[in-house]
């Protein structure tokens, strides 16, 4: 819920409070990720002339009760359009995941589909974890479906919602994930002798190391987990 | 080198409870600058704002190197473990630059006010000791998944306190470097939203 509040005087205090409570209403914020809500969508770039939306999808708030992708009101209406939104290929169980900017105490976090409810699940008011993910059976539905999930906040009048596009088909799960790019080039070698400061990159024995702070003669690969030079991985 | 220990036991304190990350004493030269790197000091008046937007950056990294370290070593994919890794270096440096600049006004590191605001912010902080520590006992794909959505959750955080000093901020190197954490986390959350949707 957002309050405007006026400073009669700009005092540091006072700024320190608008800022506060202007952001606090920001904080305990959430949609779905995977597969991509539409509003992940806008986000991700995906979809162009979203408004708003990209710039903190995870807003999508609105009184409890609501059948509409934006929660219903003016506020991110584009969610509610009826554009050619990307569908996510998927099976009849679907895992939904959900990014949280912060948790707050919970009732019920709600699947539906066409105004049918498919799945609920119950948190009691208590604190989500920091990932929350949930598996959906989809019930024998196929072809192009859109999911609305509700998360609805224990002691407010609130909830977020987030639609996201399926193709329901054949085989099942998600897609599979993005082909892994190949290992980077390696770089200047390390050397004995030289001088490296706070951030330099070097190659040593085929993997790549960051110098964390002034180091001379300190052998990459030698000084540990915490210490001076931190391990980037492969490289070649 | 007395006052880089005393920045390090600062930043220690100001931790949420994740690991030590990398911060560390640096006694050096600063290092060699590009075209693109924030200047040592800042120039010009500044607000409360100003301060605040960067101390709370420094708290917004804190919890994030932790978050970071797992990703980097614990991810599945490669692609998500060399984000990570850029990221942890990218937030990094970026800490020590904050940090320099509230050393040249003579401010602290984290603000007491700021202290007290957490618990006014109405929900709890996604980061805590508690959430990484489920992280670290996650593996495989499981882990990958939660992992990149608890860093986009973070992420949208610093947006946020982008926004926020882009609209009330007064000095230009602050509001410089806001605008280009806007524009370059929004970007990061582009390719992190890809990633865990797959």
């Amino acid at each position: 819920m957002r309050r405007r509040i006026t400073l009669p005087l700009l005092t540091v205090a006072a700024i320190v409070a608008s800022f506060f409570v202007a952001i606090s209403p920001a904080q305990a914020h959430g949609y779905i990720s995977s597969p991509a809500s539409r509003q992940a969508m806008c986000a991700q770039g995906r979809v162009a002339n979203c408004g708003d939306i990209v710039y903190e999808p995870q807003s999508v708030e609105a009184p409890k009760g609501s059948m509409q992708c934006n929660g219903g009101g003016s506020r991110f209406a584009v969610l509610n359009e009826n554009r050619n939104w990307p569908t996510t290929s998927v099976g009849q169980n679907v895992t939904f995941s959900w990014v949280l900017t912060a948790r707050h105490s919970t009732s019920t976090w709600e699947y539906f589909v066409g105004g049918t409810r498919i799945a609920v699940f119950d948190d009691g008011g208590r604190q989500p974890a920091a990932n929350v993910s949930h598996n959906v059976s989809l019930g024998g539905r196929s072809g192009r479906i859109t999911v609305l999930a509700r998360w609805n906040i224990a002691d407010t009048a609130m909830a977020f919602y987030a639609c996201v596009d399926l193709q329901v088909g054949g085989g099942g799960g998600n897609p599979p994930p993005t082909t892994q790019p190949p290992a980077p080039a390696c770089g200047t070698p390390w050397s004995a002798s030289a001088v490296y400061t706070g951030g330099s990159v070097v190659s040593h024995n085929g993997r790549r190391w960051q110098a964390q702070w002034w180091t001379q003669g300190e052998t990459p690969g030698t000084t540990g987990e915490w210490g001076v030079w931190r391990d980037q991985g492969a490289c070649g | 080198m007395r006052r880089s220990v005393v920045l390090v036991v600062v930043l220690a304190l100001a931790s949420c409870g994740g690991e030590a990350g990398s911060s560390a004493p640096t006694s050096a030269p600063p290092p060699p600058t590009t075209a693109a790197a924030p200047p040592a000091t800042v120039e010009g008046a500044y607000n409360g704002t100003d301060v605040m937007f960067l101390q709370m950056m420094l708290a917004h990294h804190e919890p994030a190197a932790a978050l970071l370290e797992l990703g980097r070593t614990k991810a599945t994919r490669a692609d998500v473990r060399g984000l990570a890794g850029e990221l942890a270096t990218a937030q990094a440096a970026e800490t020590r630059t904050i940090t320099g600049w509230l050393e040249a006004w003579g401010k602290p590191l984290v603000s007491t006010a700021h202290a007290d605001a957490h618990a006014a912010h109405g929900g709890l902080p996604a980061l805590g000791e508690k959430e990484i520590a489920d992280l670290g006992r996650m593996g495989g794909a499981e882990f990958d998944t939660a992992f990149l959505n608890m860093l986009i959750g973070h992420q949208h955080g610093a947006v946020e306190l982008a926004r926020m000093e882009a609209t009330s901020g007064q000095n230009a190197d602050v509001k410089g470097l806001a605008a280009r954490t806007d524009e370059t986390v929004r970007a990061q959350i582009r390719q992190l939203l890809r990633m865990v949707a797959g």
